[in-house]
């Protein structure tokens, strides 16, 4: 009797195996929105982090542009099952922009111009496993890609990686961002598959 | 709930079951159902708001004031819809 074995199929298998479950390679980037795309000019933009009542620490691009910029390379994962493999980016830890940032808080909203929100408990944006990031391999982020900058969370789902990002607000509760409130996972682990409520 | 295990309005109302007859028309198609903004206040049929499908989910915006309408979310097994962004839906019966 014939053993079947992986053929042709056999690279992509080996491949796949490295993924969480339930998630496909894909060479290209597809564009994800739930809206119109923001065109935010660089004059205008800023980003702030709101750590309580009086407690505001904002950034203009120039400002955020000289803080140091790491390079990041990692794998990504849409909860829309495609994964996208040795991604380069570049942007401001956000070990950088809360080193002077004090509270209690344990979670995070993370806010877009646009409108867009999205909830992160505070840890999972410290210790190296979030960034700002302005550069997609190489070259300005585009618009449809969340330029000028989003957030990059990439050990969660990539909706937890806001797009147009604008923000981040401290809260003692965790609580519901936009595709929290409409189905999705309130973490959004994609190696424990945690897609939807 | 009082000391005997009725809600203390029970006199008053009916339990959901009886609302089934009049949601039957909801099963129908939804897309002309005049929509208010929560948002904006404006008006118009579901067929006249804005789609966005690229996304985890299906997303009606207003095409007055871009807010979200409502949201349908796929989870395999069931859906999800919520309405947050709608005020009322006017449904004309078949």
């Amino acid at each position: 009797m014939a053993v079947p074995t992986s053929g042709f199929t056999g690279r992509r298998q080996n491949r796949d195996a490295d993924l969480p479950p339930g998630q496909y390679l894909t060479d290209g980037f597809p564009v994800m929105s739930a809206g119109p795309t923001p065109q935010v000019l660089l004059r205008d933009w800023s980003f702030q982090i709101v750590a309580g009542p009086g407690e505001t620490h904002q950034w203009t691009w120039e400002q955020m542009q000289a803080l140091p910029q790491e390079d990041v390379t990692t794998d990504i994962h849409c909860v829309t099952h495609w994964s996208k493999v040795g991604t380069t980016w570049r942007g401001v830890s956000l070990d950088t922009l809360f080193e002077d940032v004090e509270s209690e808080a344990e979670y995070t909203m993370v806010h877009s111009y646009g409108g867009y929100t999205t909830n992160v408990p505070l840890d999972d944006l410290l210790d190296g496993k979030a960034w700002i990031v302005s550069e997609f391999e190489g070259e300005p982020l585009q618009s449809a890609h969340g330029g000028p900058a989003r957030l990059l969370v990439p050990h969660l789902y990539f909706w937890k990686s806001a797009k147009w990002v604008n923000g981040i607000r401290l809260m003692d509760q965790d609580l519901p961002g936009f595709w929290e409130t409409n189905g999705y996972n309130m973490y959004g682990d994609p190696w424990r598959e945690e897609r939807y409520w | 709930m009082d000391s005997t295990g009725q809600h203390p309005l029970d006199q008053d109302h009916l339990d959901g079951n009886a609302l089934a007859g009049a949601l039957d028309q909801f099963v129908s198609d939804l897309t002309s159902a005049e929509c208010m903004c929560a948002g904006c206040g404006s008006s118009g049929p579901l067929a006249a708001a804005l789609l966005y499908t690229k996304a985890p989910g299906m997303v009606l915006r207003c095409p007055t004031c871009t807010a979200v309408l409502l949201c349908l979310t796929d989870q395999g097994d069931r859906q999800v819809l919520t309405l947050d962004g709608v005020r009322h839906l006017v449904i004309d019966k078949p």
